[in-house]
Parts: C-alpha cells; structure tokens; sequence
C-alpha cells in the first residue's frame, strides 16, 4: 500500500481500523517540537482530524514512498496543507514526522532552553558545504543559511509560484519573505534531515534553529515540496511547524 | 539459531504463539522461544496482564535492582513495588520499542528494554494523591537474565516527565524528597559514595586520537571510545565524529535534541556541572534490527555539583548519575539516541539529599 492509498484509506474512507496494518503498534509520530507515542494516540490524532475536518474536501497534492503532501479544504476555501514524511519496517509505518499548516495556530510549547550552538563547530567559518544532498538542496542551503540572495535568481523560474508558512505569490514575495526572515533572526541555521526525488519533484525535510533580536531561540521543523522544469523550481510549497 | 528482533514486528506478532525455540535457554519457561520473546511476553504478562504473582518465578529471590535513588533487593521488593505501581497507574500501557540483548544461556542474556508507558494517574502513591491526569514516560531496563530469573535489574525511569504530566517538576520533588531524607546529618547515603567512588577511580585516560571503528563492526569498542573522549577528555568537537548532522536525540524530561550543535550543547551542560566528574561505561551490548545496529550503553557518572550547568548554581552536592543510552546507528553514525535517567533524583543530591 503506497502512502497516499493510507492516507486516502483515513482520511477519504475514514477507515480509522486501518490504522491497525498501516501503523507498528511502537510508532511515534513528530510533531509541533514533540514525540507522540504509540499507534493509539497517533490514531487519537487521525481521529481529531476527522472531526476538524468534518465536510472538508482531502486531496493528495504530491506524494511518493515517505513523503505525501495533503490538503484539506474546507467549503469557505480555508485551506489546512501538511507534510507527511514517513519510515516503514516491513510496509508499515514506524514514524512519521506530520509537519501541517492551518490558520490560526497557536504557537508551539517548548519545555526546555534549546542548547548549544545552531551551526556546530564552525565559528566565524560556517557554514560548511552541504554534503549528501542534491544540487538543488545546496542552492537553498546557500540562501537559507549563506544568504546568498542572489542565488534566487539561478535557482527559480521567474513565473514560480510559492506558497510559504504564512504568505504566497511569485519569486519577488517568497524573497521578501526570507529577508524578511533574515532581519528577524540574525542568527538562524537551517539543518537539513531528509530529501526524497520523484517524478519533477523534491521535497525536503528540514530543521531551523534562530535566535531573534530579543535573544529568543526556538527551533521549529519545515518541509519544502519543490516542482522542478528545466532545472528550475516552478513550485515551492514550504511549511513549517 | 538466534533471537528474532523487533524490526516491523507488530505486537499481535510478538504476542502470538512463537513456535518452536530459537536460542539456547536452558531452564526458561517453555513458552519463552527467544531472550526477546521473554522480555516482551512477561512483561505483558506481568503488568498488562496483571500476573504479578509470575514475578517469584521470573525474579531470583535476593535479585538486586539498581536504581539512581538506592538500591532495593529481593523478588517480595519487586512485587511489592509492581502493585503499587500498579495501583498509582492500573491502566499503564507498556509500549516495547527496543530490546538489545547479549549474552548467552551459559553466563546468562543480558537483555537492556525500552519501554514507552502510557497511563492515568488514578490513585494515590509515590507521587503523591491521584490526580487523574495522563502520563507518558520512557523506562529503560537493564536486565541480566538466567534461566527464566531477572538475577540482576539497572533501572532508570523518566521521573522528570511523570513529574510534568502530573503538573509538578523534578526540581519540586527532589527538593521536597531531600528535606526527609537529608545528608546534613549523617552525609550522603554509603551506596551512592561506594558508587561514585567506583567511578572517580578510574584513571583519567591519556589524550590521544584513536578512530572510531565502524559501530556495526564493533559496537564495544565505538561506545568506549565515545565516553572516553567526548566525556571524559571533553572533546566536544568529536560529537561531529560520531553522530550524523541530523541524528535526533531524546532525554530525561521528554528533552529532544537535534543535530551536532544540540547534542554538543546538552554533553557540554551536563559536564561543565563538575570540574572533576568521571563517566564509566558499564555494559555495552548490540543487536542489528534492520539496517540499523542498535546499541545500548549504561552508564555512571560522579563528581561534585561545583559548577553552574545543566541543573543551576552549584551546590557543592556530590553526583551520582545512573543514565542509559540507546543509539540507533548507521553507516558509521549514530542518527538516534535515547538517554534516560532520573532527574528527581539528580535534584534529591543537588538539594542536598542523602
């Protein structure tokens, strides 16, 4: 079973007994900065899910193994988008990290002072190149934490659209929004975790860790699902936690 | 033959009749196939099932259970603290998300089992007059296990995050605990100073800058050369070495870490707690589970609280940490870890507790 036919077989049969063959009873979900444990409370979650999303439509936007990208939408057009990013052992999920944007959240609770530094090791030399991951992925690495601004340009179709955490548009708003972002956490470094390619897609899994002009650090989970043509980005749907 | 391991196994499988036996086990329980098998099935038995009697044939009868608060002896111990456990949360769920195990029937299996718990805080006891509330903690326990008998228990539980769901914290009862029981009169209790003495004996090793070897080729040696250098040696910049730039890290208190900075941070916090403070490795065992070798490490850790860290302005307290880690490795790194160890403890000897 790919993950669009489970996520189809919850949230458009609402088959919440799937859980059983799509979910190891020890599956632990990420999410909003902490770990949910257990097949019975992830389905807690699916179930919280139906009843939010009550006469919504549920549409599948792009998924492979491991990664799906869904969207509810609701009859007034309010739009709730997230990221499933998934490990199966022997085709059944074993964790998952659910990485969703919705209007009106409320902002995460963290119990502890995140510690140590965001870019290890690197001091006044950072950051190092990334390794292991696709050229694309590099370039963002450049802007995202070289502020290489200029890479922009190279990188994305000057007709890309872009849907980000709070805003949308083309290629001008998505910049604005990152320098915008770069004013309001003068130190921020962005770790990548997973990257999957399929058909004209590439989607990450990323981790950002800032610190903004009050001295308040948080780190917050993204996922950024790329339409490529021509070695260009043509559609970037970026959410964080 | 060996033990058939957790990897995509559902708990419908693992509970469901096994066959016949995959490794030598003399004197264990028929029912019993594997060492896995036995950590995962009585433990259902004992608590889900609430056969807490099956503890006098499972427990040798002085087994020693060794905890960050003292030690307790005995199988009449074990099944006593089970029902009141029990009785505190009857609804604990006991989620098995690892068993890495070594040895064999002869000196024994050594089995080391971290287990998730969910359950509802439904009656009075060490935490005080029910509250209701829901609670979500990781144990982990080290076992040595000889024919069908636990002989020997390491037992660290995250009393910090069962603290939290209960809307208190590990700092208000460590406190509370250190005014019953304090050192001012009588000085710290003889088992913690016996333990810690065992481990600031150890000789500070040279530096030097051996390689790690590959953890799935000889995971011993990888969690040796890891407390040895990035603990003892403070060699923080070799977390770099050891640890994949995007490993995720989970801890007392339900702490997550992620990435080479964090996981630095955290070694770093608690280290810089004592000028002088020594890290032992205990025990090392292995298992592959999929493409993964998982290993875990218990270990202890002692020196005197002398330093503002992890846990605040020095108290002069002497230290004693009885702490295991799981790491998940890959490819030469580690990409998980979970380290569990009782931070109501820890705030039992910082606050001056026996």
């Amino acid at each position: 079973m790919t993950l669009a036919e489970m996520l189809s077989e919850l949230y458009v049969n609402e088959d919440v007994g799937a859980f059983e063959r799509l979910y190891l009873h020890r599956a632990i979900r990420r999410c909003r900065g902490e770990l949910i444990f257990g097949r019975d409370a992830i389905r807690q979650l699916a179930l919280a899910d139906l009843a939010q999303f009550s006469g919504w439509r549920f549409q599948i936007n792009a998924s492979t193994e491991g990664f799906a990208d869904v969207e509810w939408l609701s009859p007034d057009n309010l739009s709730v988008r997230r990221h499933y990013w998934t490990k199966l052992e022997n085709g059944r999920i074993s964790a998952d990290t659910v990485i969703t944007r919705a209007p009106n959240q409320e902002p995460m609770r963290c119990h502890h002072q995140p510690l140590g530094e965001l870019d290890s090791g690197k001091g006044q030399v950072g950051p190092a190149d990334l390794v292991g991951f696709s050229v694309t992925a590099q370039s963002l690495h450049r802007i995202w934490n070289s502020r290489s601004v200029s890479t922009f340009r190279d990188l994305y179709d000057g007709n890309a659209h872009w849907s980000g955490p709070s805003l949308e548009g083309g290629v001008t708003e998505l910049k604005n929004w990152w320098l915008a972002q770069f004013l309001a956490f003068p130190q921020s470094h962005i770790i990548f975790e997973r990257e999957l390619s399929f058909e004209n897609n590439l989607a990450l899994l990323w981790h950002w860790a800032r610190i903004d002009t009050t001295g308040h650090r948080d780190r917050i989970a993204g996922s950024t699902c790329l339409r490529l043509d021509g070695g260009k980005i043509i559609q970037d749907v970026t959410l964080t936690d | 033959m060996s033990a058939l391991g957790l990897y995509g196994r559902d708990i419908a499988e693992l509970l469901a009749q096994q066959g016949a036996r995959r490794q030598p086990m003399k004197g264990f329980d028929d029912i019993y196939v594997d060492i896995i098998d036995y950590i995962i099935r009585c433990t259902h038995r004992i608590w889900e099932e609430k056969d807490i009697g099956l503890i006098a044939t499972h427990y040798s009868q002085d087994c020693p259970i060794h905890l960050m608060s003292g030690d307790v002896a005995g199988v009449e111990g074990v099944i006593a603290g089970t029902l009141k456990t029990l009785n505190s949360f009857p609804d604990r769920t006991l989620v098995g998300e690892a068993v890495i195990w070594s040895g064999n029937e002869v000196v024994g299996y050594h089995s080391s089992h971290r287990i998730t718990s969910h359950a509802t805080h439904q009656g009075d006891g060490e935490f005080g007059p029910a509250t209701g509330r829901s609670v979500c903690f990781t144990t982990i326990a080290d076992c040595l296990c000889f024919e069908n008998r636990i002989v020997e228990e390491w037992l660290v539980r995250d009393n910090a995050k069962i603290a939290r769901d209960l809307g208190t914290s590990a700092k208000a009862l460590g406190q509370a605990q250190a005014k019953v029981l304090s050192a001012a009169h009588s000085g710290i209790a003889d088992w913690r100073a016996k333990a810690m003495d065992e481990v600031l004996c150890q000789e500070v090793p040279e530096f030097s800058t051996p390689s790690f070897p590959d953890p799935a080729q000889d995971p011993e040696e990888f969690a040796h050369l890891v407390f040895q250098q990035i603990w003892n040696l403070r060699r923080l910049s070799r977390v770099r070495e050891v640890y994949a730039p995007h490993a995720h890290w989970a801890g007392p208190d339900a702490r997550l870490l992620f990435g080479h900075g964090e996981i630095t941070g955290w070694i770093g916090a608690l280290v810089s707690m004592s000028k002088g403070a020594r890290i032992r490795v205990d025990h090392v065992g292995s298992v592959t589970e999929g493409p993964f070798t998982d290993i875990a490490v218990r270990w202890s850790f002692a020196g005197t609280h002398d330093s503002t860290g992890l846990y605040g302005p020095p108290s002069g307290a002497p230290l004693y940490i009885l702490a295991i880690s799981h790491w998940r490795t890959l490819a030469g790194v580690i990409v998980e870890e979970t380290t569990i160890f009782d931070e109501i403890a820890l705030w039992h000897q910082i606050s001056g507790g026996a």
